[in-house]
């Protein structure tokens, strides 16, 4: 149950046996949330520790006037709140897209885990990774257009879906809604709609209900200027010359 | 308001479209959704462009001109109410 946890964490940093072996241990086999369920509420305090094991999730914040920004994609591997036990009160919700299995940890259970310096690495490395994509998500919604902004989403997700094994080398299954990618980029469902059609329309995406498939993943990256190093996984540091 | 007919590159089948001005003034851009890929809501309004309070980051679909003048009506009074 544990290895989209381990695949993430060691696409980051690695790890020994051991560690594997107390990773494992201490993820168990989660807890079983149906789609549309909240992960944690914003606004709620938890003394939980919640890693996706299986499925999909997006972090979001809700406005007064009902309007929602999607803030955060959670795939599997993903630890939602890693220190959130320290804050009275989350400052933004976490639900599931699709039925998800929910590792939940203890404060108790991080100690364990950060006191064996390879996994305290792992660990720090994927909240550093959660700022950078906030930080790409950011400039992607603030100075890309319309089409670009959809494709970067796309291309980030191929490569987070892949090191967990969830992607092939030229695709995946979009577990997201047009109105979804909306509230994620800032667009309408309808600018949203003409963004996957140029994509589709230029040939860089093939879309087959869900499934996507990119024919030119380098054409695709190109064109959404998406660079995977804010990612941080190792290949790509390894990579590089 | 006044509404004139003008058509619209969107890349897509969605061409009809219609400038509103409001007080001899530019205030909005609507299309017509008449691309198939939009499903169940072709044949809907699309505010494309909004001006001096008529602009939206979620703007609803209108079903109709005379919906959308509405809409509009109302973003341009509480927008004055400011």
């Amino acid at each position: 149950m544990s290895t989209s946890i381990i695949g993430k964490l060691e696409a980051l940093h690695p790890l020994p046996d051991k560690d594997k072996k107390l990773l494992h241990a201490v993820v168990g086999r989660g807890r079983t949330l149906k789609s549309g369920e909240d992960i944690v509420s914003e606004g709620d305090h938890t003394d939980i520790v919640h890693v996706i094991i299986e499925g999909h999730g997006y972090r979001y914040k809700t406005l007064a006037d009902g309007k929602r920004q999607i803030i955060g994609y959670l795939v599997p591997g993903d630890f939602c709140d890693l220190y959130g036990f320290l804050l009275d009160k989350m400052d933004h919700g976490m639900a599931a897209r699709t039925q998800c299995q929910i590792a939940e940890l203890t404060e108790e259970h991080i100690l364990m885990l950060t006191s064996r310096p390879a996994l305290a690495r792992a660990l720090w490395w994927s909240e550093l990774v959660n700022a950078a994509i906030l930080r790409e998500w950011l400039v992607n919604m603030g100075r890309r257009s319309p089409s670009a902004r959809v494709a970067h989403i796309l291309c980030e997700l191929l490569v987070r879906l892949q090191v967990v094994g969830q992607a092939t080398a030229d695709g995946f299954k979009l577990e997201l809604s047009q109105a979804e990618l909306g509230d994620t980029v800032g667009l309408t469902t309808v600018s949203v709609n003409r963004a996957l059609q140029r994509l589709r329309g230029s040939k860089l995406i093939v879309q087959a209900g869900r499934e996507i498939t990119i024919p030119d993943v380098a054409a695709l990256k190109r064109f959404a200027a998406f660079d995977p190093s804010y990612l941080h996984f190792r290949q790509d540091r390894e990579d590089r010359p | 308001m006044e509404f004139k007919h003008v058509k619209v590159a969107t890349g897509s089948a969605d061409e009809e479209g219609r400038l509103v001005f409001h007080e001899e003034k530019l205030i909005a851009v609507l299309v017509r959704l008449d691309d198939a890929g939009h499903g169940a809501v072709v044949g809907q309004w699309s505010l494309e462009a909004g001006f001096n309070g008529v602009d939206s980051t979620k703007p609803p679909l209108f079903a109709n001109l005379e919906a959308a003048e509405r809409w509009i009506g109302k973003q341009l009074s509480d927008f004055i109410a400011l």
